[in-house]
């Protein structure tokens, strides 16, 4: 889908809590939030800071992008698991 | 959609300012208006169009594949409808598209690469989107 989207002329960002899974589809450019668990892509349920400090780093990739096709790592130590 | 490897990136720069453009959401996270058909459990390649503007408590999730109790309480969880929207009012991006775009568990990949896929991305590219932000559950 990533591929699609970005082969019509428009740059994407995915956000993964799979980096393994998402790798096989060689994402443009990819945010692995480390730890967060499937459901929570962006954090936990009402922790609105979190969920836009993940979102704002995931967009920052389109601004300061890595080599394509790597998914970048980032821990959260706001994150609670459940 | 041209055939390439599936080795290649396809790579599109982006090269305006987050201050000034568009945002669209695409996601696999089962997300649809209550008001839309369900999605299929078993399977479905089927999208659903969501306006960006639309109330968490006008949505629902049909997805068996993950753990949606916090997403149930909170869409933004997988799905950062009012995130992306507090974030235009903060001024950190331009604004988002009129809609955005959902699809639920599927398995049928050479269907979704070869149909499902070109169909989001000429709804994408009809929405104006300057990015795309991508999630799953």
């Amino acid at each position: 889908m990533q591929r699609a989207i970005e082969m019509e002329g428009i740059p994407t960002v995915l956000i993964t809590v799979d980096p393994e899974q998402s790798w096989q589809a060689r994402p443009s450019r990819a945010l692995h939030p480390v730890g967060f668990k499937l459901g929570n892509s962006l954090g936990n349920p009402g922790a609105t800071e979190l969920q836009k400090t993940v979102l704002m780093d995931a967009l920052d990739l389109l601004v300061h992008p890595p080599e394509p096709g790597t998914i970048v790592k980032r821990e959260y130590p706001g994150y609670a698991l459940p | 959609m041209a055939d390439i490897s599936r080795y290649c990136i396809p790579y599109t720069p982006f090269t305006g300012k987050l201050e000034s453009s568009r945002v669209g959401l695409v996601s696999t996270a089962g997300v649809h208006m209550k008001t839309q058909p369900a999605f299929v459990l078993a399977g479905d390649n089927t999208v659903r169009m969501i306006p960006a503007d639309a109330s968490p408590e006008l949505l629902s999730i049909s997805h068996e594949h993950y753990e949606h109790s916090d997403a149930a309480r909170d869409i933004n969880c997988v799905f950062p409808i009012g995130v992306l929207r507090e974030l235009v009012t903060e001024g950190r991006i331009g604004s988002t598209t009129q809609d955005h775009i959902c699809m639920g568990f599927s398995q049928a990949m050479r269907e979704i690469r070869e149909k499902t896929s070109v169909e989001i991305a000429s709804l994408i590219r009809r929405l104006k989107a300057d990015a795309v932000l991508l999630t799953a559950g």
